[in-house]
């Protein structure tokens, strides 16, 4: 097999090895020489791991549990996608992608493991084909979670076994590392301080501050991701447009984002978070963006009214395009790439704006997200609550700014030698 | 003694992606009244061999790691920056490459011009703004009096660079040190520079380096040239010499490729491959991968052959008098036939 | 430059008025009520008292307009006898939403609806003229004026005719009728509300073409608050019932005092720090002043805030500063200089926050402006002079390298007036940061809409401000 794929690939060999990188990896190669950016981005892949593998650390469902005389059974997996459990949407997608997205992760690692020797363009288009399946059978998999809803358990397990155990019944359960919910609290554990079995202690609902920490990694990365995705769009769609058409349009776009930009974002932001009720994180990824897509918007413009007026847009011209296809296929990839860089500058400061909202209670109160903790930590003067969650924003933002520098190092053709 | 010694100057790059010898061993001098033309391709360390004299390497990645710059008899090299400032500007002057970014875009061009006349003669303000008028006249910048009060940005490329060269010889320097003076003018403008330069060298009695890639020029401007390739001296020798009879097979290769001398119609000759990034020079001779004439011996360091009145080439295979002229001349006469 | 700086001034007008349009429709269709809480909503349960208040609540603030168009002179007899039936469910089927909303219409229509009502009052059941009389009580009250400003005599004629509007309110308000109205009531009073509909209040209540394009775009919200804001008059607090700009001035002097110290502060420790890592950059020096820079850039406000608080004023470990608060309150009379060390010693940990947070921000601005110019070439001309390395730097470098980071003191404008919010909610300073948050969760909305307007005019004027203080120090730069 080998030697028949190598014999197909060898005419071509000659002229595709003198095949140029493209911009992506030639940005690619300069970013990994910088040892802090790639360690950073480690970082935050280890991050998002700890993110998707949450449950599997911290749950107060048993993985196994089987009293005497009755059949084993599997709380931990049910409870991954039952809607009393994890109400919030966004646990929902972190579960579907612990199960499902591990599953689908395995193929698509197994085909970039194998198409590491090939040559450039086959192993680009095999890469993203693979890339695109996964991601649309993970979507599919979402789809199904949504469209089968399971609600089920309200058992608190922990205390179902000491009950039975001092009934006398013998319990066989296994429990993740942390058999705790970070959601519903013990009465009996309020206030705790650091122990063997709480590492941070409890918070003043009797809920173990390390796991509420762990699941609040999911809601600081979906917020940073989401509300800064919405806005590079909606940014770049608007930018886009000031800056190929220009002239009317163009001063349109430009006084309006003139307004935008005087009024005031962080009190505008708390303002409409205040109005609106029952918010939700949707909700606040929402009014993120809706204050933040001026800056997307006014690169994309300078770097279009640049780059507009270069040959090759004169060439697309000639040659006939229309102007959708030149905006979109000419012009935006050659213009995206400072967008890029500052999209992730923009997802440390979007969390920071969560937290801070969450830290004023102007936040989402359901979810265990890390300003809300450490807004816990201030009303009750406990050390933990305040460091704790400190740290964690600390270190997310801190890694978030150093990989957006490493690739804006990457991106500056000045630094390169 | 010579105005100016170069002596096994060695300028090394540290960067993440290894060390760039970038000027390996150039050694060649000066005099008094004398123009030195120093040639060769881009990227073969003309340019950082000037910004060594003055010692004006970004220092970090840049160092001198070798080699002696003797200045009337001091060496630039190890001398204390004190003494080097009192060089720099007064002594020996540059003009840079660049014109367009070369001055401070929020000064006027006067204050500029008037710095270093301030920081090395002892003289008011007054009398320094008349030198600098004087010195922008003499470039022949028109309506000098409004102008000094200009901004660079409200100057044309050519003005700027008469303003260039106004700073450098506003304190009568004894070297100055042109790195590609005209490369960023028009053809006009640049013929105008040359002959400031000329007779400005005349009334002043100066040495000049003049860095360039531009062979026209130097045959018309300089009395002795320098042959650098990949940041080492191929050949040294008077300007009539080295055209008439080019001992080293790159010499040979650059003038060949001259435009000037191919006849209309003909292809332009070029010298094979690339010249060769920093990172990977060749072992032994550094020309050899291009060199038509390349042997096994090449890897070895070339040795030099002094081939009297000042001409000397680094060669393992120099050219005899006979077959330069030949080589030279066969592509006139080919392409007549 | 005298002109552009002319036009660009002419230019915030319409920019501001555009900014007061966004932030107006904003708070305005951000779902919730303003000021209201438990006010309204809950239709028959709710006791006349409660409701009559909560009308003039309404009214007092202009929520019974529509927010930027008013189409309401457009209403037709058939609706408005489907807006009773749905409110007062009379068929039975209305939801009870539905019949909230229907409430809420006819207290906000007012007189577009007593024209209508008197029509109805034809109506052969006596119930339903029992609640027409009933709405006509309502909505035929009208309007007082605003009698908080212009000169004396014009306030003093505007309360005249207030006290005019308050009798003949009093008397319309009195005709209405009970549930337990007999039939020969309602017809009498049917008839009295007849005779109240004089021709003169025909004309009042009947509309000109051009009275209705004025209603269209002068009876709304937005025109009545622009109205009031030409005269900077930005309405009372829903909360205290106070004119809100005396609160709001009161308020600055905290926020400035605390900002401007912490700005000055956090730029000239800032500047030398950025230029000395800028010139030394590479060096062991630059790497240790970078990471710190990096750490206190990375750390959010509202952390370094609460772990200073809790470190140096909680007790845990230290309690040597105040736990909050802008001044000690006290009743024997202090010096000034007593005043002035108060003041301080409460300022001492806000003023450090502040300055730590922008600070690392201000620093790396100067770090990378000296760095992109350091690399320049008229730097390596300047050396080529003989200049000497200081005045290489101060002379050639900073004076470029510090170009942006002078102007961004322009765009600083708004937060050094309006203050910050975490840290003025953290040390509990009466500032305007704490004002627009407790504001905002009061649902204060005309507090609310005076911050954002203030802050977004300084921010306009801020930008200005920049973009000519840019002219100033950049030749390069020029507008004509």
């Amino acid at each position: 097999m080998a030697d028949l794929e190598s014999a197909v690939d060898a005419p071509v060999a000659a002229d595709a090895r003198q095949e140029d990188p493209s911009y992506g990896e030639i940005v690619w190669g300069q970013f990994r020489k910088r040892r802090l950016a790639m360690a950073c981005l480690y970082g935050l892949v280890g991050l998002f791991l700890l993110a998707v593998y949450a449950p599997v650390l911290a749950s107060n469902k048993p993985f196994i549990w089987q009293p005497a005389g009755e059949p084993v059974q599997f709380p931990w997996f049910i409870s991954l996608f039952d809607r009393t459990f994890f109400e919030n949407q966004v646990d929902l997608f972190f579960n579907t992608l612990l199960v499902f997205g591990t599953i689908i992760a395995i193929p698509v690692a197994v085909v970039f493991v194998r198409t590491r020797n090939r040559l450039r363009r086959p192993r680009r288009a095999a890469r993203s084909r693979a890339l695109v399946a996964g991601i649309g059978a993970f979507l599919l998999c979402f789809a199904a979670v949504q469209a089968f809803p399971v609600q089920k358990q309200k058992e608190v397990f922990p205390r179902i076994q000491a009950q039975l155990e001092a009934a006398g019944t013998e319990v066989r359960a296994v429990y993740p590392p942390l058999p705790y919910s970070f959601r519903d609290g013990d009465i009996d554990q309020i206030g705790q301080p650091i122990s063997r079995a709480h590492l941070l202690g409890t918070d003043n609902a009797g809920r173990d501050v390390l796991t509420r920490l762990l699941f609040g990694t999911r809601i600081s990365l979906t917020i940073g991701v989401f509300a800064v995705a919405l806005y590079i769009t909606l940014g770049t769609i608007i930018g886009s447009i000031a800056g190929y058409y220009g002239g009317r349009v163009d001063a349109l776009i430009q006084r309006i984002i003139e307004v935008v930009i005087c009024v005031p974002s962080l009190f505008l932001i708390l303002t409409v978070a205040a109005f609106i009720e029952n918010r939700s994180i949707f909700h606040i990824m929402v009014i993120i963006a809706a204050v933040a897509w001026t800056s997307p918007a006014r690169l994309i413009r300078a770097e279009f009214l640049r780059l507009r007026n270069l040959d090759f847009v004169s060439a697309a011209r000639a040659v006939g395009y229309r102007e959708r296809t030149i905006i979109f296929k000419e012009i935006l990839p050659n213009a995206i790439a400072p967008v890029l860089v500052a999209a992730t500058f923009g997802v440390a400061r979007a969390i920071l704006i969560e937290s801070t909202m969450s830290f004023l209670g102007l936040g989402d109160i359901t979810v265990p997200s890390w300003g809300q903790i450490l807004n816990t930590g201030r009303t009750t003067s406990d050390w933990v609550l305040i460091l704790a969650p400190g740290f964690a924003i600390f270190v997310t933002v801190s890694l978030l700014n150093l990989v957006g520098e490493g690739f804006r190092d990457a991106l500056d053709p000045k630094l390169r030698k | 003694m010579a105005l100016l010694e170069v002596k096994d100057l060695k300028t090394w790059f540290y960067t993440d992606d290894g060390v760039l010898r970038s000027v390996d061993g150039v050694s060649f001098e000066i005099d008094r009244g004398e123009t030195l033309g120093v040639v060769g391709e881009s990227g073969c360390g003309k340019s950082v061999t000037a910004m060594s004299i003055l010692r004006l390497i970004p220092q970090p990645p840049g160092r001198i790691v070798g080699g002696q710059i003797l200045f009337e008899g001091r060496d630039l090299v190890t001398l204390p920056i004190k003494e080097l400032r009192k060089v720099r500007g007064n002594d020996i002057s540059v003009i840079f490459q660049e014109p367009m970014t070369s001055l401070n875009p929020v000064y006027t061009v006067g204050d500029q011009t008037m710095e270093a006349i301030l920081l090395h003669q002892s003289v008011d303000e007054d009398e320094a703004r008349a030198i600098a008028l004087d010195m922008l006249k003499r470039v022949g910048i028109p309506a000098a009096e409004t102008r000094i009060d200009e901004y660079p940005h409200q100057m044309s490329g050519g003005m700027k660079q008469r303003v260039m060269i106004a700073m450098a010889l506003s304190c009568k320097p004894k070297l100055l040190i042109a790195d590609e003076p005209t490369t960023a003018l028009d053809v006009t403008i640049q013929a105008q520079i040359l002959e400031l330069l000329q007779d400005l060298q005349q009334s002043e009695g100066m040495g000049i380096m003049l860095i360039t890639h531009d062979l026209g020029v130097v045959a018309e401007t300089c009395d002795r040239v320098v042959v650098l390739y990949a940041g080492q001296v191929a050949e040294t020798a008077d300007t009539g010499a080295l055209f008439d009879h080019p001992a080293h097979p790159y010499t040979v290769g650059l003038l060949r490729s001259l435009p000037d001398r191919a006849p209309p119609g003909s292809r332009l000759y070029t010298i094979e491959g690339m010249v060769p990034s920093p990172q990977d020079f060749p072992t032994g001779c550094r020309f050899r991968t291009r060199c038509p004439h390349a042997s096994e011996a090449c890897a070895e360091l070339p040795p030099v052959h002094d081939l009297g009145d000042g001409h000397r080439v680094w060669c393992h295979h120099p050219l005899s008098r006979e077959d330069a002229r030949a080589l030279t001349a066969e592509r006139t006469e080919g392409g007549w036939q | 430059m005298l002109q552009y700086t002319i036009k660009r001034l002419l230019l915030v007008i319409p920019t501001f008025f555009l900014i007061s349009l966004l932030i107006f429709v904003v708070l305005n269709i951000a779902p919730g009520r303003p000021g209201a809480t438990g006010g309204a909503g809950q239709g028959e349960q709710q006791n006349q008292e409660q409701k009559e208040s909560y009308r003039i609540f309404k009214e007092q603030f202009n929520l019974d307009k529509p927010i930027l168009i008013n189409t309401r002179f457009s209403l037709t007899r058939d609706e408005v006898r489907r807006l009773i039936e749905v409110a007062y469910n009379l068929d039975g089927t209305a939801l009870a939403r539905d019949r909230i909303k229907a409430q809420e219409a006819l207290d906000d229509y007012r007189e577009y609806l007593v024209r209508h009502l008197v029509e109805l009052l034809d109506d052969p059941d006596p119930a339903f003229q029992r609640l027409v009389v009933n709405q006509l009580s309502v909505s035929a009250q009208q309007p007082f004026r605003n009698d908080r400003r212009g000169s004396e005599e014009r306030r003093q004629r505007a309360r005249e005719e207030n006290q005019r509007i308050g009798a003949e309110n009093l008397a319309v308000k009195q005709m209405r009728l009970d549930a337990d109205a007999s039939p020969e009531e309602i017809a009498a009073m049917v008839q009295a509300w007849k005779d109240w509909y004089t021709p003169d209040k025909q004309e009042r209540y009947t509309f000109t073409g051009r009275e209705k394009l004025s209603i269209l775009l002068l009876d709304t919200r937005f025109a009545k608050y622009w109205g009031n804001l030409l005269y900077l008059d930005f309405g009372l607090s829903t909360v205290d019932r106070r004119p809100v700009l005396p609160t709001l001035l009161g308020k600055i002097r905290y926020s400035l005092s605390l900002t401007t110290i912490a700005v000055l502060l956090a730029y000239t420790i800032a500047i030398p720090i950025g230029i000395l890592s800028a010139v030394r950059q590479g060096t062991r020096l630059d790497a240790i002043v970078t990471v710190i820079l990096f750490i206190m850039f990375s750390l959010p406000t509202f952390f370094t805030g609460t772990v200073l608080l809790k470190l140096f004023s909680e007790g845990d470990p230290f309690a040597i500063f105040p736990t909050g608060d802008f001044q000690t309150m006290h009743s024997d009379p202090w010096t000034t200089w007593q005043t002035f060390k108060d003041i301080v010693w409460h300022l001492v940990l806000p003023i450090t926050t502040y300055t730590s947070v922008s600070l690392a921000a201000l620093s790396r601005y100067a770090r990378t402006g000296v760095i992109d110019v350091i690399r320049s070439d008229y730097i390596r001309t300047a050396r080529a002079k003989g200049l000497s390395e200081p005045a290489v730097i101060l002379k050639h470098a900073v004076r470029n390298g510090m170009i942006p980071i002078l102007t961004l003191l322009g765009g600083l404008l708004p937060t050094v007036v309006a203050g910050s919010v975490v840290i003025e909610v953290v040390f509990n300073i009466p500032g305007m940061g704490q004002y627009i948050y407790n504001a905002i969760q009061l649902r204060d909305y005309n507090a609310v809409m005076a911050v954002l307007l203030a802050s977004s005019f300084l921010a306009l004027i801020g930008i200005l401000l920049s973009d000519l203080s840019y002219a100033l120090v950049d030749p390069r730069i020029s507008f004509d």
